[in-house]
């Protein structure tokens, strides 16, 4: 793109555009990472030309630079540049109509000539990866005929459903044993996505629940509408709960339905940041990681088909979806939940593999060490936890969905 | 930064772009610091050899 195309560039978030920086207020910083270099690893000098080096932060713009003088931005460690070259990248165009890159970095080549790619690949080719993946991991995974996954009916879960019904046509595996459901309650999941979600289903030969306000009630032995649980808790907790309400509760349904079809296999659609941001959350936290890529919670292994994907990477497979998905979003973001994916993307944005390749290690590590972090039971309830929560504030928030689920006794030994 | 698009034969490798998705560093050479006799006893007390 020509700098004449400068302002035609939009920054986009569900709260509205925001500003890119001019041209004239990048600093020496933003340069380096521009080159993929982290600023980190430079001290910056203005040139007096008098034989001495003056040393400037890198924050300074190019505007700031003083009239006249050079600038010098010394690497401060015996960096091995002809080993890393990190601004020779190659595209590698597969398509004639990408939709986006998948970076192929080297680090560390013997002979010192790293191949540094970007693959350009189109949603056909990211679809067919992405279907494949979720077919060899139930494999890897010795994943039963009888399946749960939630399914909003957006590009997620299409790709869930393809690559599930890819396994089981491999396996031969009869497609009615996968019950697929979608929770339908205003405003949290409108019914829009139901009948996409119902028509991939009928596609795939699954078993489709919809479950609206009502059906949901039944299903958890609830004495009232989730909708109303839903606005007391907003309530008392912010209506930027939604995320964390919401998961709990697809999750709650989700083991639901494995009770009532027999399933102990839950599948969920947790991509490579997803994970990453929550086992950053813990690891900066001193606290052991949650299990991954499957997760014991109560009676059911969860079971995340796609932990390994990218997020740009499985939005690519449907970009129209993504499109549509997050210009309707809701603009109710949980600051801190916010700020720790935020912090999770930036692990990759110049070492494309650095969140994988600590999730493998870590995934190693914990093994070796038996150090996962394990859910237990609250008893009396279906509801699970780590033990670092306060008790206090645990008790009272029992005690409001005690109120909706007047089956759980908690404090009981007997779990529901 | 240099990004020469190179056409390359539409019947796209997907197993070869799917190694690519989920190389981790270690599988990509960052394994090891250097000659793993000199990791293995000489560096040990300090792999990354910072003086």
């Amino acid at each position: 793109m020509g700098a004449e195309n400068w302002d035609r560039v939009t920054l986009l978030f569900s709260a509205g555009a925001r500003p890119l920086k001019t041209a004239r207020q990048l600093t020496i910083a933003d340069l380096l990472l521009a080159n993929r270099f982290p600023p980190s690893l430079f001290q910056a000098y203005e040139v007096p030309g008098d034989g001495t080096l003056k040393p400037i932060p890198h924050s300074l713009t190019l505007g700031e630079i003083t009239p006249g003088r050079n600038v010098i931005v010394q690497c401060m460690r015996n960096t091995d540049i002809e080993a890393l070259r990190p601004t020779e990248v190659e595209s590698i165009r597969h398509s004639d109509h990408p939709v986006t890159a998948m970076a192929d970095y080297e680090y560390s080549h013997e002979t010192k000539e790293p191949e540094h790619r970007l693959h350009l690949v189109d949603s056909a080719t990211m679809r067919e990866i992405v279907f494949g993946k979720i077919a060899d991991f139930l494999t890897k995974h010795d994943a039963p005929a009888k399946m749960v996954a939630g399914i909003s009916g957006g590009g997620d879960s299409s790709s869930i459903v393809q690559g599930v019904s890819r396994y089981v046509t491999a396996q031969g595996i009869d497609p009615s044993g996968v019950t697929c459901f979608t929770l339908v309650m205003d405003p949290l999941w409108p019914e829009s996505a139901a009948d996409r979600a119902r028509s991939l289903c009928e596609e795939a030969g699954f078993t489709h629940q919809v479950l609206y306000p009502d059906d949901i009630a039944g299903l958890l032995e609830m004495n009232a509408s989730p909708s109303e649980l839903w606005e007391e808790f907003s309530r008392s907790y912010g209506p930027d709960s939604s995320h964390f309400f919401g998961t709990f509760f697809v999750n709650l349904a989700g083991r639901a339905v494995c009770s009532t079809t027999g399933a102990r296999h839950l599948l969920v659609g947790y991509n490579r940041e997803d994970l990453m941001a929550e086992l950053l959350f813990c690891l900066i936290n001193g606290r052991r990681p949650m299990p991954y890529p499957v997760r014991r919670t109560g009676e059911v292994d969860v079971m995340m088909p796609v932990w390994d994907v990218p997020k740009h990477l499985l939005d690519s497979c449907y970009p129209k979806f993504s499109e549509i998905n997050y210009s309707e979003r809701v603009d109710s973001t949980s600051m801190r939940r916010s700020s720790i994916y935020y912090l999770a993307h930036c692990l990759d944005a110049l070492v494309p593999q650095m969140s994988l390749s600590l999730m493998a290690g870590v995934r190693t590590l914990m093994d070796d060490l038996d150090g996962w972090q394990r859910l237990s039971s609250i008893p009396g309830t279906p509801l699970v936890h780590t033990g670092h929560g306060d008790p206090d504030t645990q008790a009272e928030m029992i005690g409001l969905l005690n109120r909706y689920f007047p089956q759980w006794k908690p404090g009981s030994d007997q779990a529901e | 930064m240099e990004a020469n698009a190179t056409a390359v034969p539409t019947t796209t490798d997907t197993a070869a772009l799917t190694a690519v998705m989920t190389r981790t560093l270690p599988e990509a050479g960052v394994d090891r610091m250097t000659d793993p006799r000199m990791e293995e006893t000489l560096a040990a007390p300090a792999l990354c050899a910072h003086l």
